[in-house]
Formats: structure tokens, C-alpha cells, sequence
């Protein structure tokens, strides 16, 4: 038991390991302050917080309609909601050009009408990023509010609450624990978001190269660089994971 | 202000069908068993639960009337409710959980702090109002419940099993301060309970059963007439119903127990199981009208007294004390004769 948890730290460790031993620390600080990193950092950060934004904005009322409304196909509609969890994201990326993509169900009506394309925009990397990342908030707020009692909200009615009164007073607070940690989730997947972006947003260096696509490419043309960056992404990965080690999995859920 | 329904509701396997009127000042309790449809009675008059068909009148106006298509949703109906476990909002301290009715309906924020500063005052919870509802005791938080609900000035109050969630010790005291709080409310007021202790504090008692009203007067008029075997149970008395002809009652299953004079007809039959007496062989010796053969199914001791269930013909219970089920050698399995006196059966038509 003990030596196959070792080998399992083991394996996660290594590549970290490889990378760190691969990297070359003194032009480091050259290839970090270079332009085309610090613009594709620049992107991966505007963008994924914008995804996160939104996953916010359109996932908490989602997860409360699977949460609080009966209705006929609900664990349909949530499948539905958190496919792309589970889907490839290229597999994510290529939907998306179909639906809304210069010839697709919806795009095509776009450019049509509006003259506007949404494929390989910065919004294009925005909306790949909500796609993959939003599911991750939907499910933890979902539970969240599933832990929440009903009793509290039949209270607030009585006592001449409305809807959005009660939410805002009563159950937001009650879930705000789970929206945090949601929302960081949701945050994470949209920085390290590849397949759907390079699929939907293509690659261009300004406006739609994130992080993890230049890491890709920067492989091939510039592999120190490429180590630099990866070691990047990963700090900032694992400072989330440690700011958030008390309430990751023990209060998800529930704060008490 | 007042409150008068008529409620019909089918919900699952109950169907619930009863009137309730209730003044104002007057303080009514639903008793009932699980599953009697206490609860949800109260979640009609709330509006939680909409109802079939009947009409609901709150302070003169009409809430609930499927009929006309008529229904004034909850947050519309100045309804107090406090919850069986509380329902307090665990993320605001316990003024804001009694200030909550009123900045919901807009009044203004300090007026609405002034005003639920009073009602804490009034429940002595004045130290505890910036604490949240999980530091309180269940004492504590019935009252801030109670207090939450009262605020904003309801035209009715609703209370689900107020004392249910306490311990035998804070119970007592919580019991007497509800009473004084509800004797200062000026409105009607709905308790459920499933406890004849608690339901002491209305002034008129309710027992409902699979969804209708079984009986209804004052607690002393329900124990000391029981018409369904929950509260002949709650009395602690034996309850037997039958047809009486010519002084005598016979049960649906052939029994026959001879009593003093009633009118021939439908019956109830209370026998108080301290009137039964118990010998191990049949006495021939006696004065008693009734002598039924039985086997003790099983005995407990409640204080000074044993309390022994018989099996037989017409199942009873008994109360002797525990010296003489001592004398008697009375066991588990024991073949005994039962006894009582005619005189001693209190017979009233069903």
C-alpha cells in the first residue's frame, strides 16, 4: 500500500522534477520579460478571468434551476450542461465552430446580419474557455445548494421576501464557500484551456495565443523558453492549490 | 383579524380534508399523529402548499380560493411561521435574522434594527444579537425564532411543533415563556404538536387523523372523552367501540362488555386501566359485571405502578401496583382474569 502511494507521488512529482531540472534559470528572467510571453501571459489572464466572469454571471442561476426546480428532464439538461467536462476539448472546439462559426447554426446568421465572425477573436477565446470551464462551477455550486435547507427559504417567503431578495440575503451567503471554490476551479480550467481555443480561436500570437498554446508552440522553436513558461503556469497553478488547501475539499460544500 | 379555512389537499397517500377556524387572541393546536397532515395545514395557511379546493380568510381577506382562481402568494400574506427546527439563516446574526421580515418589506434599516432590538429585549436574547444562529441553544434559537416571525406583525402565527426539537430539561421553561409570548400576541395562532403537554397551552385542541378532524374542545374535554385510539392512548386509557343493546356493548370483533345504563346505538367504552383488577383464576366471588380470561403480553413499570398489557379476547391494559403484581407473581405469559366493575366504564355515543 505504502510503497504504491509512494510510487504514485513519485509520478506526479517527476515531471515537475524534469522540468525544474531542465530549466534554464539564468535567462530565465530573459524569457519571461519577453514580449511575445508576457503578451500571451497578458491574454491568458484577461481571458480566463473574463471566462470565469462569466461562468459566474451564467452558471450560478444554471446550477440553481438543477438545484431547486423540478422539472421534467432535469438530469438530462445537467448532462447536457456538464458534457464538456468530459468531452475532448478539441472535440469542444470543433462543436462550436459548427454552431457558431462563419457557417454555423447560429454563426452563419451572425455574419449574415451583423457582419461578425466570432472564430479566432479574443471573444472567441473567452467563449471556448466558459465552454470547458463553466461545468466545474455549475457542479460545486450545484451541490452546494442542493446542502442548503429549504426550510430557510420557505422562511424568508413568509416573512415577505421575494425571490431575488431571499437569494441575495439568504442563500448566497449560505454558498459562498462552494461559489469560491467553484469559481477558482472554473478559473484553473480556463488557464490551462487548449484543445477548444487552439480549435475555436485558433493561434495567433496578440489575440488568441494563450499561455498553454505558446508553451506548445514555443516547444518546437525555443524549447528553454518553453520550459520557462510551463514552470510559470505551474506556480501559478500550485499557489491557487495551496491557497485554497483548507477549503478545497472539506468545505466545497458547506462552510460548518 | 382571525383566521377561517377550509382546506381540502391531496398530497400523496394523504387527502386532507378539515375546517379550522381560529379567533383572534386565541391560541388552537393541531394534534395528530405522524403523517395526519398537521404540518401541512399549516403549510396551506402559509401558502406554501396550494390547496385543491375550500377557501382560506386571513384578517378578513381571502388568500386562498381555487375556485376563483384566487391565490396571494406567501410572501404576500403576513403569515408568521416558526419552523420546527428553527429554519434560521445561518450566515446573519440574530438581530438581522428578527430584522429580516421587515427590511424585506422595506422598512428602512435602522428602523428595522430599532424595532427587532425590542422584540430580543423582550425575549431576554439582547447579549446574543450579534451572535449567529449556530452559537445559540435550542432554547435560544426557538426564541429568535419566535421573535422573527412576530416582527414584522403578522396577521396569523403559525407554529410547527415549537417544542419538539427540545431537551426534557429546557422544555418546561421554553413551554411557560411561549405561553406568556402568545398571550401578548394580539392575532390567531396555529400550533401543531404531536404532545398533550404542549398542546395545554392552546385553549382549544384539534385532533386530526389521516387528514380530517377527529376531535375537537378543549384538552380536558378531549382526554376525558377520547374518540380515537391516538388520544385514548395520549390519556393513557383503554378506548373500546361498539353498538350497545340493551346495556350491554359488543365490539366489532364479538366482545361483550357489560355496562351501566346508555342508550342503545354506536358507543365509546373508556375504561381507565387503575378500575381493571386482576386474580390468576377466575373468582366467582365478585360483584364486578365483566370477567374476561387473558395472558399478560407484557408488563412496565411507570413510578409506583405496573402498568400490564393483556391479550384476550379484548385487549386491555392495566394498572396495578407494583406490590400486588408482586403478590400475584405476575409475568410475561401469566394466565389472569380480568375484572371491572360496570359502574366503572364511562360509556358516550360515537
Amino acid at each position: 500500500m505504502l510503497a504504491l502511494a509512494a510510487l504514485t507521488v513519485v509520478f506526479f512529482a517527476l515531471p515537475l522534477v524534469g522540468l525544474l531540472w531542465r530549466a534554464p534559470w539564468s535567462r530565465a528572467a530573459q524569457y519571461l520579460t519577453d514580449d511575445d510571453a508576457l503578451q500571451a501571459l497578458r491574454l491568458s489572464l484577461v481571458c480566463s478571468l473574463w471566462a470565469t466572469l462569466l461562468s459566474v454571471l451564467f452558471g450560478v442561476p444554471l446550477a440553481w434551476l438543477l438545484a431547486r426546480v423540478q422539472f421534467p428532464g432535469r438530469s438530462l439538461v445537467r448532462s447536457l450542461c456538464t458534457l464538456s467536462m468530459v468531452l475532448p476539448p478539441v472535440v469542444g472546439g470543433v462543436a462550436l465552430l459548427f454552431a457558431l462559426g462563419r457557417k454555423g447554426i447560429v454563426g452563419q446568421w451572425l455574419y449574415r446580419w451583423f457582419d461578425y465572425q466570432l472564430p479566432f477573436t479574443t471573444a472567441a477565446v473567452v467563449v471556448a474557455q466558459t465552454f470547458v470551464a463553466m461545468p466545474f462551477l455549475v457542479i460545486t455550486v450545484e451541490a452546494a445548494l442542493r446542502q442548503t435547507d429549504d426550510a430557510t427559504d420557505d422562511a424568508a417567503r413568509t416573512l415577505g421576501a421575494g425571490p431575488w431578495y431571499t437569494f441575495r440575503r439568504v442563500t448566497l451567503p449560505e454558498i459562498r464557500p462552494a461559489l469560491i471554490a467553484g469559481a477558482v476551479l472554473s478559473w484553473a480550467r480556463a488557464l490551462g484551456e487548449f484543445g477548444a481555443t487552439i480549435t475555436f480561436a485558433g493561434n495567433f500570437p496578440g489575440t488568441t495565443q494563450t499561455m498553454p498554446l505558446a508553451v506548445y508552440l514555443a516547444r518546437e522553436t525555443n524549447p528553454e523558453q518553453s520550459i520557462v513558461l510551463a514552470l510559470l503556469m505551474i506556480v501559478i497553478s500550485f499557489s491557487v492549490l495551496v491557497a485554497l488547501r483548507d477549503r478545497w475539499f472539506t468545505t466545497a460544500g458547506r462552510q460548518r | 383579524m382571525s383566521a377561517r379555512a377550509h382546506i381540502s389537499c391531496t398530497l400523496g397517500a394523504l387527502a386532507l380534508d378539515i375546517d379550522l377556524s381560529v379567533g383572534d387572541g386565541e391560541v388552537v393546536a393541531l394534534l395528530g399523529p405522524n403523517g395526519a397532515g398537521k404540518t401541512t395545514v399549516l403549510r396551506c395557511l402559509a401558502g406554501l402548499q396550494a390547496i385543491d379546493a375550500g377557501v382560506i380568510e386571513i384578517g378578513g381577506e381571502v388568500v386562498d380560493a381555487p375556485e376563483r382562481s384566487l391565490f396571494v402568494p406567501t410572501m404576500r400574506r403576513r403569515v408568521g411561521i416558526a419552523f420546527q427546527h428553527y429554519a434560521l439563516f445561518p450566515s446573519l446574526t440574530v438581530l438581522e435574522n428578527v430584522a429580516f421580515g421587515l427590511r424585506a418589506t422595506g422598512t428602512p434599516r435602522d428602523e428595522a434594527r430599532r424595532v427587532a432590538s425590542e422584540w430580543l429585549e423582550r425575549m431576554r436574547l439582547s447579549d446574543q444579537a450579534s451572535a449567529r444562529p449556530t452559537a445559540l441553544s435550542g432554547g435560544q434559537a426557538q426564541r429568535v425564532a419566535l421573535a422573527r416571525a412576530l416582527a414584522p406583525g403578522p396577521r396569523l402565527l403559525l407554529l410547527d411543533e415549537p417544542l419538539a426539537a427540545l431537551d426534557a430539561t429546557t422544555r418546561a421553561t421554553v413551554r411557560r415563556e411561549l405561553t406568556d409570548h402568545l398571550a401578548s400576541y394580539a392575532g390567531p395562532t396555529v400550533m401543531v404538536t404531536h404532545d398533550p403537554i404542549d398542546a395545554a397551552i392552546a385553549q382549544r385542541v384539534v385532533v386530526l387523523d389521516a387528514g380530517r378532524v377527529e376531535q375537537e374542545g378543549t384538552l380536558d374535554e378531549i382526554l376525558a372523552r377520547p374518540r380515537s385510539r391516538y388520544v385514548a392512548d395520549l390519556a393513557g386509557a383503554n378506548l373500546v367501540r361498539g353498538t350497545v343493546t340493551g346495556g350491554v356493548l359488543t365490539t366489532a370483533d364479538g366482545a361483550r362488555v357489560v355496562i351501566a345504563d346508555a342508550p342503545d346505538g354506536a358507543a365509546w367504552a373508556l375504561i381507565h386501566p387503575h378500575s381493571l383488577t386482576l386474580s390468576m383464576q377466575s373468582t366467582s366471588t365478585t360483584s364486578a359485571r365483566n370477567s374476561w380470561p387473558g395472558v399478560v403480553a407484557g408488563m412496565h413499570r411507570v413510578g409506583d405502578r405496573v402498568r400490564v398489557q393483556i391479550d384476550g379476547h379484548l385487549p386491555l391494559a392495566a394498572e396495578v401496583t407494583a406490590a400486588s403484581a408482586a403478590d400475584l407473581g405476575l409475568v410475561t405469559g401469566s394466565a389472569v382474569v380480568v375484572t371491572v366493575k360496570a359502574t366503572d366504564i364511562e360509556v358516550y355515543p360515537a
